[in-house]
């Protein structure tokens, strides 16, 4: 500690303080920001959806939400505990709720999901910032484990062009033909054409008795099989696949609005570009390589169509578009994944955390028949997230890559 | 002037920059002070041994006391010599009680003045040079304070390659060093010259922020003929930290424990080469540095030539807020009884932040995302709330570079930076084991 020795001066120069603070400046940006903002972003979708499904959508909304936000207050009023965070998480997960619920369910199914999201999906665990799986999807699969029936109809309406926004959708009427939404009149005494969903027109490829007749396709000898440009004849257009204007749950249909929301919650800073990109190339990767099997005509004989192998390019990139476009797997990957709280904090375990969830996602659309899997591929990789956690974190500076596999 | 772009590091982030309103104010001398408290033992080790009796009349630049293992002290301004009282001494890493002498009846402090050099440095050896930097009171200002000649010593042991002037200055609201190098630019350059030279040093680099390099164009001349590298680094937060600078301009990033030093790299600031010119070359010993006085609310704002031991609380005068004693985003001690020293770049009047209630962490990730040293942030803080002082040692909370990133964005409000710093001095003090019961009253075994 001399001059002479030159000793780096002793630390105990000064005493652990109790004292240290912080800086006394903050970032303006307060958790109920985040939240406020969220919810703005994805009251997006809910607008689109509002605007394609008439007011029985907008019913569903305003129910998810107040239920939301009343069960949240009745619980912590009966249970004495102090509210954590306002109300501002309650909305955005009635929000986020209503985009994952059809327009068509009675009331008592958002007040039940919701009570499920809130009382189940967050308050047990401790309220907000310690819940496991995203609230909003534990009441949606709530909602579809409980009303089987009322949440998974063989037939979903989209309003007519000359009906949007005010249109009753359970006014439908249902029509063969998918392509012509676009200048389209109402049917008679009806507001909405009804139909099969996408995803269930094109899970009609795995073999089963009911469908095959209308997709079966013996093909050619020598050739490989096209049966699947026949499914896709029956699919909406492109245009209207990203526009919304097709059958399912609220907030799922429209792609546009979605990407653009998710890209205004990527400027934010509150969303990494990582992890849409993540799910939405696992699904795509998983949708071009996954095999598809057809049924021959004598219900016996089972083709296998790899879209990869398809002679025209073109072809199998449609149908990859349309498996990303159905069953919800954009609103999983910009909305429902990207909740902070739920999902890995760092870029790498969300990189893990999305291809997780967009292949599991599109496994699940292609092999087993569910209403919702985006949704429970969300929930599934939840589970994870404290693994994907702890298992990658960035290099501490001054460590060198690789430090903890050397020997001390 | 020689605008290198170099790399840069992960995290950080943009602050607003705040300075405006003293960024184009020159340098005064502080108002007349009624009595300073001028501190014996700025750094560690015993006290400077007086040297005149109380009630002596001593003269501006006089020595009053010798130094016993510190620094020499020297009166800043005329005034007669009173009792011996105890003050605080804050630097960026922690208060430090000093017995001070007391010096009342004080003159008028002189501004800045060009003085006539009367040592030939260039021609002097580094030896001399070394001979000549233990006198004149010089310590350094940044990290822990400490004797410059001792802190040239290390470095001279550590074999240097390269020296950098660390003029970055990325806090809000701090201007202290970019009006030191505006208008006594040359001055500077030549004390960094003088400062390598004793390090045995041959590559020097001064940096600064982008934002500024207009202000600097009269320096590429001085810069030029000392062979001095200027270099501008972007406006990010916390470009101008010691270790991120040797990262950026160095290439090697300082291991977790260790100084820059230990990397081959001397860090220094521009008010210690200041006053190692003027020491070495004109005989002037340190006694005053440029304070920023500024903040929220209403002050006398400006860049004073301040005295060691002018009383920090009465610079503010009446302002009502909170007293930081350096920039507002590292962490900050509470200290009433705080003077002017070496370290003191800015006393800033904040508002005092609400009392708010902890918020739950969302897990948003943005501390992790921002932290410069890519810690851990809510895992170490988590620890520290356990009590559990291993797991923060197993997450490396000693590579925390003490910038206050995290607790600036987090949006929970939790007061993350206070923790990994004080899980970090903890580490460094007892390295071996610490006890939970030891820990914060408010962890639990
Ligand atoms: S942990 Fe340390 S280095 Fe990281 S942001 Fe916080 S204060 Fe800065
Ligand atoms: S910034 Fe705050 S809220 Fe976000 S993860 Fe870190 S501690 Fe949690």
């Amino acid at each position: 500690m001399s001059l002479l020795t030159g000793q780096p001066q002793a630390h105990h120069a000064t005493q652990i303080g109790m004292d240290v603070r912080g800086p006394l400046i903050c970032a303006p940006e307060s958790i109920r920001t985040v939240f406020i903002v969220t919810l703005a972003a994805a009251s997006a979708p809910l607008c689109a959806g509002i605007v394609l499904f008439g007011w029985r959508a907008a019913v569903v909304a305003a129910i998810c939400i107040g239920s939301c936000a009343n069960i949240e207050r009745l619980y912590y009023r009966v249970t004495r505990m102090p509210a954590l965070m306002g109300r501002s998480h309650a909305y955005l997960t009635g929000v986020l709720l209503a985009l994952t619920l059809p327009p068509t369910a009675p009331w008592y199914v958002p007040v039940v999901a919701s009570a499920f999201a809130i009382i189940v999906g967050k308050a047990v665990f401790g309220g907000v910032g310690h819940f496991l799986w995203q609230p909003a999807l534990v009441g949606r699969l709530a909602a579809a484990v409980l009303f089987a029936g009322a949440m998974n109809p063989e037939y979903w309406p989209v309003l007519a062009q000359d009906r949007l926004l005010w249109g009753d959708a359970d006014k439908g009427r249902i029509v063969d033909d998918w392509r012509k939404w676009h200048g389209s009149c109402a049917p008679e005494n009806a507001d909405a054409f009804v139909s099969r969903r996408s995803d269930v027109v094109l899970s009609g490829l795995r073999p089963s008795k009911a469908s095959y007749s209308a997709l079966a396709y013996l093909p050619p000898p020598n050739e490989l099989p096209k049966a699947p440009p026949a499914a896709l004849g029956q699919l909406p257009s492109m245009g209207e696949m990203l526009m919304g204007t097709v059958p399912g749950n609220i907030g799922e249909t429209c792609a546009i609005v979605i990407v653009v929301a998710g890209l205004y919650l990527i400027y934010r800073n509150y969303l990494k570009w990582q992890l849409p990109v993540a799910v939405l190339c696992s699904a795509a990767a998983v949708a071009a390589a996954a095999p598809v099997y057809l049924a021959g005509p004598d219900d016996v004989a089972i083709e296998v169509w790899w879209p990869v192998l398809h002679q025209e390019g073109e072809v199998a990139l449609t149908y990859v578009m349309y498996r990303l476009l159905s069953g919800g797997i954009v609103l999983s990957a910009f909305f429902l994944a990207g909740e902070s709280t739920s999902r890995p904090t760092g870029a790498g375990g969300q990189v893990i955390f999305g291809a997780g969830i967009g292949s599991l996602a599109m496994l699940l659309q292609l092999y087993v028949n569910t209403p919702i899997p985006a949704f429970m591929a969300v929930l599934a990789m939840n589970t994870l997230t404290p693994a994907l956690d702890s298992l990658w974190r960035p290099r501490v500076l001054g460590r060198r890559r690789f430090e903890f596999l050397r020997r001390k | 002037m020689l605008l290198r772009q170099y790399g840069s590091f992960a995290g950080g982030i943009d602050l607003p920059d705040e300075k405006h309103s003293t960024l184009g104010m020159p340098i005064e001398p502080a108002a007349r002070q009624g009595v300073l408290r001028v501190p014996l033992a700025p750094c560690a080790g015993p006290p400077a041994r007086m040297l005149v009796p109380e009630g002596t009349r001593v003269s501006a630049g006089e020595r009053i006391a010798a130094a016993c293992g510190g620094v020499d002290v020297y009166a800043p301004c005329e005034g007669r010599i009173g009792k011996t009282v105890d003050v605080q001494v804050v630097s960026a890493v922690g208060v430090k009680h000093s017995p001070a002498i007391e010096l009342v009846a004080v003159g008028q402090m002189a501004p800045i003045r060009l003085l006539v050099p009367v040592f030939d440095w260039r021609a002097a050896s580094s030896r001399e040079i070394r001979t000549s930097l233990a006198g004149g009171g010089l310590t350094t200002a940044k990290g822990h304070i400490e004797p410059l000649n001792i802190w040239v010593e290390r470095g001279l042991r550590a074999c240097c390659k390269c020296i950098i002037a660390n003029v970055v200055e990325p806090q809000p609201y701090v201007t202290s060093d970019h009006r030191m190098l505006v208008e006594n630019g040359a001055e500077v350059i030549r004390g960094l010259m003088i400062i390598a030279k004793a390090l045995e040093v041959g590559q020097m680099l001064l940096a600064v922020d982008q934002r500024r390099v207009d202000q600097y164009r009269g320096l590429v001349g001085a810069a030029r003929a000392c062979n001095v590298a200027m270099v501008a680094l972007p406006a990010k937060y916390p470009a101008g930290n010691d270790t991120l600078l040797v990262k950026v301009l160095h290439r090697r990033e300082t291991p977790i424990g260790k100084e820059t030093f230990d990397v081959g790299a001397a860090v220094i600031d521009a008010s210690t080469c200041f006053a190692a010119y003027r020491w070495v070359a004109c005989q002037s010993p340190q006694t005053a540095r440029v304070v920023t006085v500024s903040g929220q609310g209403t002050m006398p704002r400006g860049n004073f030539w301040t005295p060691y031991g002018a009383d920090c609380q009465s610079m503010l005068q009446e302002a009502r807020g909170t007293m930081v004693i350096g920039g507002p985003m590292a962490p900050s001690y509470q200290a009433d009884n705080a003077v002017v020293c070496a370290a003191t770049d800015a006393v800033l009047n904040l508002k005092t932040p609400p009392a708010t209630t902890a918020t739950p962490c969302i897990r948003c990730g943005w501390c992790t995302d921002h932290c410069p040293a890519r810690l851990n942030v809510k895992g170490i803080s988590d620890a520290y709330e356990l009590g559990k002082i291993d797991r923060a040692r197993r997450l490396h909370a000693g590579a925390c570079i003490e910038c206050g990133v995290c607790s600036y964005v987090c949006p929970a409000r939790l007061g993350l930076c206070e923790r990994v710093v004080w899980i970090k001095r903890l580490l460094q003090q007892r390295p071996q084991q610490v006890r939970p019961q030891e820990l914060h009253p408010e962890a639990r075994p």
